[in-house]
């Protein structure tokens, strides 16, 4: 497959599990398309990760950062701190990788600041650069042939393909089981200056 | 949950008199394996895929006691704590006594056969803890009292309507059979649970040696919730889930969810190495990982049942089995069900207590065709059965009628004449055979002699 038709390919994908796909071919079509998928969203209700390109394409989102995380001694009943995550409907996080012919999105938690803004709200937004789309997961373990460059994106590597579901109950497809009952993903067409 | 191995003729006598549960069984199953055949359909060098898994597995089996040692030194570099632990008992006692260290009463858990093959819940419930299954299907056989009935959907057994009344009953809401609202329902009463629980607790598909990564896969996200909130996390792994390395990863996750569901991927696939670093905003501040042996080494070590290790969990050998697909996975006594418990639950539990499971199998081989890792799955079963029969011997009649059947065998007149005595024996106990079941007009010989072959 040429590259040209990865794009399509993860496109395709992505509609079959059900997530929403945009293509921005600048700063301001990005904009437009945030506006109108938030627009249900109270703007206290709408966060995004702090990762660098995604503070360059100056959103006007208030970034994620949940109140003073402590390292307690001890470890006090109840993480309470972690609730006004449940007052967030929209999560934006930018994207590492995505793997087209699975439709997966690869999140590092060391580049975006953790695991949380892809998972607890409601809706979850992808900013996904268009130089990051990789056919498939073999070109993607092939980026880290010495096992320390893949420590080092983080704790927690994880791999999206489709918002949260279940089919437990008699096989009924259901989304939103627990995380995201929505995914939209947005390919950014435009240089968005990621370092190395 | 309790262990009724011994009983498995009686449940499996009940359970094919259950035709609501058979029908969503087989339904459930029947769709699982189609699904899956699709999925392989699609995917270019299934076979060949196949093949590296099993040699991927035998491998990392083989030096299994290396990539154990890695595994621990690189976890412990990312500042895992790693437990080894050589029983059930032991790996409870474990984490029972971290959580009552830390004070912790809540703990959250993502699905997981080695917990429930440890009975870790009703260990931490004894201690005083509260413990919350967040998987759906579990969360439903929680409530209900009940064990797993399928490896990758624990409440198949279960109708909507079932779920609905279990859920008002216990959950004190409305009577709803959507399964959207059902979901919903647990959604909500799960979601708060992450957040005050102290512990949350998993299993894990995959440990990769090379990193100290362990690799967990799941659709609804409610594995991600208990490793990320919580403030601590353990992660149960059996000793046989260590593989090399990221490589060798790539190979499994383009099978497992393909055999399990038939998705190309999971909806989540996460690879956790280690408590939340600085700079990142979640996760917990302490992991540890118990490394659970559990039988696993005793089975390692018998050279004809080692490939029951290679296991990858996918239930795929489930869907396929005209055993399974009739008396459900209750029937089965224990944890594992369908051909693959079978196979593991007299290794775990010993013969003795599961020796009609071995004898719970048709022999068609759809298993072994559809396993993604080329369990023989068969062949061990005949193993084990022969080990049975070694150890206790034929059960009488059995052994009457083989012993009969040799005499029949020994010349041409002996064959006839027990021919013609069970046509005039048909005549008598022709009301005792299923209908529809008795002897042609003429045999083979006669067809034979009559020229009309």
């Amino acid at each position: 497959m040429d590259k040209s038709d990865w794009l399509d390919r993860l496109e395709l994908e992505l509609k079959a599990l059900q997530a929403q796909t945009f293509r921005a071919g600048d700063p301001a079509a990005l904009k437009e398309i945030l506006l109108s998928l938030c627009r249900d969203s109270p703007p206290e209700a709408i966060a995004r990760e702090d990762r660098p390109w995604l503070e360059k394409l100056e959103l006007d989102i208030p970034v994620y950062k949940p109140p003073a995380y402590r390292a307690t001694d001890g470890l006090p009943p109840g993480n309470g701190q972690w609730k006004f995550l449940q007052g967030i409907a929209v999560g934006i996080t930018g994207v590492d990788y995505a793997l087209a012919d699975t439709g997966t999105l690869v999140l590092a938690s060391g580049q975006s600041g953790g695991r949380g803004l892809s998972l607890a709200p409601r809706h979850h937004i992808a900013l996904l650069p268009l130089e990051r789309i990789l056919l498939s997961l073999d070109q993607f373990l092939d980026l880290y042939p010495q096992g320390e460059s893949f420590l080092s994106q983080g704790s927690a590597v994880t791999f999206i393909s489709g918002a949260s579901r279940t089919a437990d109950i008699e096989l009924n497809l259901v989304l939103g089981a627990h995380g995201p009952k929505e995914l939209s993903v947005i390919i950014l067409c435009f240089p968005v200056g990621i370092a190395g | 949950m309790n262990i009724r191995t011994e009983q498995f003729k009686k449940q499996a006598a009940r359970a094919l008199k259950d035709k609501t549960m058979q029908e969503a069984i087989s339904r459930a199953s029947r769709r699982f394996s189609q699904n899956r055949t699709q999925a392989f359909g699609e995917l270019s060098e299934a076979e060949a895929l196949r093949t590296r898994a099993h040699e991927i597995k035998v491998e990392a089996i083989a030096h299994l006691d290396a990539y154990l040692e890695e595994f621990t030194a690189s976890a412990q570099k990312l500042g895992i704590t790693v437990h080894r632990s050589a029983d059930g008992a032991e790996a409870c006692r474990t984490i029972g006594d971290l959580a009552q260290a830390k004070g912790i009463e809540m703990v959250v858990k993502g699905k997981s056969m080695t917990t429930e093959e440890i009975d870790l819940n009703r260990h931490l419930e004894a201690a005083g803890i509260q413990v919350w299954e967040t998987d759906l299907g579990e969360f439903i056989i929680q409530l209900a009292g009940e064990g797993p009935s399928h490896i990758i959907a624990p409440a198949l057994h279960k109708t909507q309507q079932q779920v609905a009344a279990l859920f008002s009953e216990k959950l004190g809401v409305p009577y709803y059979e959507d399964p959207e609202k059902l979901t919903m329902v647990a959604r909500e009463f799960l979601r708060d649970k992450y957040f005050q629980a102290g512990l949350g607790i998993s299993g894990a598909n995959f440990a990769l040696a090379r990193t100290g990564t362990i690799v967990i896969l799941e659709n609804e996200g409610n594995a991600r919730f208990s490793t990320t909130f919580p403030k601590v996390h353990v992660a149960v792994v059996g000793i046989e889930k260590v593989i090399p390395g990221l490589k060798e990863l790539g190979v499994f996750l383009k099978l497992l969810a393909r055999s399990a569901t038939g998705q190309k991927s999971s909806t989540y696939v996460s690879l956790i190495q280690g408590p939340r670093r600085p700079g990142e905003l979640d996760g917990p501040e302490e992991m540890h990982i118990v490394l659970l042996d559990n039988g696993r080494s005793r089975i390692r070590q018998d050279d004809e049942m080692r490939p029951s290790l290679y296991c990858l969990r996918c239930g795929a050998c489930l869907n396929v089995c005209p055993v399974y697909q009739r008396i459900g996975g209750h029937a089965y006594g224990w944890v594992y069900s369908g051909p693959i418990g079978s196979l593991v639950t007299p290794q775990f539990l010993g013969i003795q207590r599961a020796k009609y499971l071995p004898m719970a199998s048709t022999l068609c081989r759809a298993c072994a065709e559809v396993c993604p890792v080329r369990i023989p799955l068969p062949d061990l079963l005949l193993t084990l059965r022969r080990r049975i029969v070694e150890q206790h011997g034929l059960p009488w009649l059995e052994r009457k009628m083989m012993e009969s059947w040799g005499v029949c065998q020994t010349s041409p007149g002996s064959y006839q004449a027990a021919l013609g005595l069970a046509r005039i024996g048909e005549e008598f106990t022709s009301g005792l055979l299923p209908a529809g079941v008795h002897l042609p007009e003429k045999n083979f010989h006669r067809i034979w002699e009559d020229g009309q072959v």
